[in-house]
């Protein structure tokens, strides 16, 4: 499966980065290819390609704040949860959003 | 630098999460990073009531982007004793400061790497093995 997916958090200086760490790690683990965004105290980074969002098949937002540019990610399952989920239990977070998939 | 040897502490005393926080912003303050002391310990732990930054595995991260900091910092302490944090224990703290404005990015961006690593095992680990602050120090230098 192939996940993109944005994560930011109220500060924007360490959470974010580890909910980021912590999805791609577990997504490759789960045999996914994983790319997550950034977006916090220094700006976006990390930025998703049109590509990677055209090729995506799921869209997981773990974020605290309003995250900038989901209209990207229009027509696409996206599963929306907190930092905090990401960075604690994050194979939680991938069996609830690959649970949208297997919905359709 | 954003890490040095006076702020860690491989021996705090605290036995709550208010004076682990205390003693961290503590040796901040005696460092020059912090222009108002009181205001950087009201923004971290109102933060902290808001969201724990206990991340298991006996380590959390306080953090504050706050007016009350000067220059960018990073102070870590191991407690004697675990502490209760929010729902967890705790006993490795890492207290981050970032000015509101005007920081540096190459900080920013060590503090982000850091975090990244904290995810790995070994990572976390190595915190609560070492033995010399100069061993600290180069975990954060080089995470």
């Amino acid at each position: 499966m192939k996940i993109v997916g944005i994560t930011a958090c109220t500060a924007g200086v360490a959470h974010t980065y580890m909910a980021q760490a912590a999805l791609v790690k577990t997504g490759k683990e789960m045999g996914h290819i994983c790319r997550i965004e950034t977006q916090g105290a220094m700006g976006t980074e990390d930025e998703l390609s049109d590509l990677e969002i055209d090729q995506a098949d799921l869209v997981i937002v773990g974020a605290d704040i309003s995250v900038e540019g989901l209209e990207r990610f229009d027509g696409k399952p996206l599963y929306k949860t907190t930092v905090a989920e990401c960075v604690s239990n994050p194979q939680e977070v991938f069996v609830q959003a690959l649970k949208l998939i297997e919905e359709k | 630098m954003i890490i040095d040897q006076v702020l860690i502490d491989l021996d705090l005393n605290a036995v709550n999460k208010e004076d682990a926080i205390l003693e961290l912003v503590s040796l901040a303050q005696a460092d020059s990073r912090l222009k108002d002391k009181e205001r950087f310990l009201k923004d971290v732990l109102s933060r902290e009531s808001e969201v724990s930054t206990a991340l298991g595995y006996g380590i959390a991260i306080p953090h504050g982007k706050s007016a009350g900091v000067q220059e960018p910092f990073i102070a870590f302490g191991r407690a004697k004793h675990p502490i209760a944090w929010a729902n967890q224990e705790v006993n490795v703290i890492f207290l981050i400061g970032v000015p509101e404005q005007n920081y540096n990015n190459l900080h920013l961006k060590l503090i982000a790497d850091i975090s990244r690593k904290l995810i790995e095992e070994d990572y976390r680990q190595s915190f609560q093995e070492a033995l010399t602050k100069q061993e600290i120090q180069d975990l954060l230098i080089n995470p």
